[in-house]
Formats: C-alpha cells, sequence, structure tokens
C-alpha cells in the first residue's frame, strides 16, 4: 500500500482525477491543507501499519498555495526518507512530487515510480 | 539556552543492542527549543526505533515520556518503575540526572550536546557563551568574546579579521569586528582603549566540575530538620 498525503489545493484534485481513470488500487490518499503539515510521527506510523511507501504529493514549489509549504514538505520528505532508510528499511520509501491541480498524470506516474522502487527493494 | 543536536540515528540503535524495555525520555526545556529532544522528537524517536525493531527483529517494547525538566530530580520521578533502557533527549546535565536518580536503568545519549547558545533565525541555532565563570562582556558591547572570536581573544581583533568575517570561515562573523563596530555605535570608543588583562581561567575549565553554592538558598538546620520530617 502507498499512503499519498494530498494538498487539498493541488494534490487532491490531482489524485481524484488518477484514481477515478482506474489503476491505483493501492493506493491510500490522505487529505491535508498543506503537505508542510504533515508530522514525521504520522509516515512512521503509516509505514509500522503497514504501508509500502509514503508519497507527499504538493503543489508546483513556484506556485504553492501557502507559498512555502511545498518547500518545507521537501525537505522533510528527504529528512524522513533518510530515518526510515537508518531504521531498516529499503531506500527510497518517502518522497515527494510536485505538481498542479490538473496534472493527473504526474501523480500517476509519481506512484509508479515509487512503486517500482519498493518493488525493486523488496517491500520494507 | 543549552543547545543540542539528534544523535544520528544508526548510532543510537548501535547503542540498544540487547535492550528489551525501551523508554525514549523527551524534555520540554532546552533540547525541546532547539527541536532536538523535546516531546515531538521524542516521540518521533520511539516511532522510529519501534519501527527499525519490526524491521530488524529486535523485540523492543518503546515507549515515550516527557519531562518538564530533566536536569531536576523534582521532574524525573515519573521515570520511578521503568526498566531496561533510556534514550535520553535531554542534554548531557539530564541524561547524567537521570542515570543518579536510578542506577539501574542504562541512560544512552539520544542526543549530542554542544554549547551554551541561542536561536539566530529560524532552525539556526548559535554558541553564546562559554561558561568561563568569569564574564566580562560589560567590557566588550555584551558579545562574548571568549565563545564568538575562534581564538577565544581578549583584546581583538587579530589579523585574520577580513571584512567582518574570521578567517576560519567566510560564514562566521568576526566577534571583534562587532565588538568594535558595536561600541562606536554606542559611542563608547573609550571602551577599546582598555586593554583586559590575561584571564584568570581558575573559573573555568580546570580543576574537575565547577560548583556554585548560593547559601541564600542552602537548607539551615530547622530547615532541614522540618524538610526530613515532611
Amino acid at each position: 500500500m502507498i499512503v499519498c498525503y494530498c494538498c487539498s489545493r493541488s494534490g487532491m484534485p490531482a489524485a481524484l482525477k488518477a484514481l477515478e481513470a482506474g489503476g491505483l488500487d493501492d493506493v491510500l490518499v490522505k487529505e491535508v491543507p498543506c503537505t508542510a503539515l504533515v508530522e514525521g510521527i504520522q509516515v512512521l506510523q503509516d509505514l509500522r501499519r503497514g504501508a509500502d511507501g509514503v508519497l507527499f504529493v504538493g503543489c508546483l514549489l513556484e506556485n504553492c498555495a501557502h507559498h512555502y509549504g511545498s518547500e518545507v514538505a521537501a525537505r522533510k520528505a528527504v529528512s524522513l526518507e533518510r530515518t526510515v532508510r537508518d531504521a531498516g528499511s529499503g531506500p527510497g520509501r518517502v518522497t515527494m512530487v510536485h505538481l498542479a491541480e490538473h496534472q493527473t498524470d504526474r501523480f500517476r506516474e509519481a506512484v509508479e515510480g515509487l512503486r517500482a522502487t519498493i518493488n525493486k527493494g523488496g517491500g520494507l | 539556552m543549552i543547545i543540542a543536536e539528534r544523535k544520528p540515528l544508526t548510532e543510537v540503535i548501535e547503542m540498544l543492542d540487547g535492550a528489551q524495555q525501551v523508554t525514549v525520555l523527551g524534555c520540554r526545556s532546552c533540547t525541546a527549543i532547539c527541536l532536538a529532544g523535546g516531546e515531538k522528537e521524542a516521540k518521533e524517536m520511539a516511532e522510529t526505533l519501534s519501527l527499525s525493531s519490526e524491521l530488524n527483529g529486535k523485540g523492543w517494547d518503546v515507549s515515550t515520556l516527557t519531562v518538564e525538566r530533566a536536569c531536576e530530580k523534582e521532574f524525573l520521578a515519573p521515570l520511578e518503575g521503568r526498566k531496561g533502557t533510556v534514550v535520553s533527549m535531554a542534554c548531557g546535565v539530564g541524561a547524567q540526572v537521570a542515570q543518579a536518580m536510578f542506577p539501574m536503568l542504562n541512560v544512552v545519549p539520544g542526543v549530542n550536546t554542544s554549547n551554551m547558545g541561542a536561536p539566530e533565525s529560524l532552525g539556526v541555532f548559535v554558541e553564546k557563551c562559554a561558561g568561563c565563570g568569569d564574564c566580562i562582556i560589560h567590557l566588550t558591547a555584551g558579545i562574548c568574546p571568549i565563545a564568538r572570536c575562534a581564538k577565544s581573544l581578549l583584546n581583538g581583533p587579530c589579523g585574520g579579521s577580513q571584512n567582518g568575517k574570521c578567517e576560519v570561515s567566510p560564514d562566521t562573523p568576526c566577534a571583534w569586528d562587532q565588538i568594535v563596530k558595536a561600541q562606536l555605535e554606542r559611542g563608547r570608543a573609550d571602551l577599546l582603549q582598555v586593554i583586559i588583562p590575561p584571564k584568570d581561567w581558575r573559573s573555568s575549565r580546570n580543576g574537575g566540575p565547577r560548583r556554585i553554592v548560593n547559601p541564600e538558598a542552602v537548607p539551615g538546620e530547622r530547615q532541614k530538620a522540618w524538610r526530613d520530617e515532611e
């Protein structure tokens, strides 16, 4: 399962359209007001509860609805990826994609990319 | 306040080899402010250790506890009854007080304690005081040359000061350049004429752990007796 934290302004509309198109049955979407608000502990809890990977889906860096929230989230995702790797998981289990609300394909590609990384590493 | 930074996770995991019960101890004082070991960081560490334990089959039973100030015995009472290993996210002082209070616990550091400093900007903490035990900042515009000058010069600046920066790094401001500018701005150029004599370092890191006694606060005989009765 892949947990996607989606910004309500950009990530959520893109994710919903992508889900409608099908083929993303292993995706659990969680809406957040801004991806910067996702706490590290939430991501760690997701992984402990069985998620194989976590994807932050936030605004384009130049067009963030909260000005710099997407930038903060990107730093958080990098730091969490390192933490999870140090804890003993495979690499690349936490990542981020920046997109605009109409970029459904970009969302799908990001999920597929994360799925490929997970499969390559043999799950958590 | 005391500035610390989180220890690399791999180091903490290594220290827990053979552990069974693990308590992550957070502190709501200094290490919370410098974002190294407050309640949030302690909970995150506990969650990370649990994940690591599950992934590597270590079998750790991880819990978390955050106290107001880990350097004061009164606040550490909730540790009573805990067993095994404590990962202290408090500073080195807090970790030592916890270990002294509960000798049967194995207290390991979850942070590296660095210095006494202050937040400079978001996420940036800078050393301000070296705890030399003989403060002279009244002569140096409130800027400590011991902590903030790379050479701890009492009379500066040295030849390594260029464009307001220290020769050790272009990111490090020259403390003496700051002192001179501040004194001129305050109209206290006269203080720059004062030659600060060689420091008596006996009050600093010399002769083992330092001990400060405030006679007013030390209980007298009657007070002690009354407290013992309680």
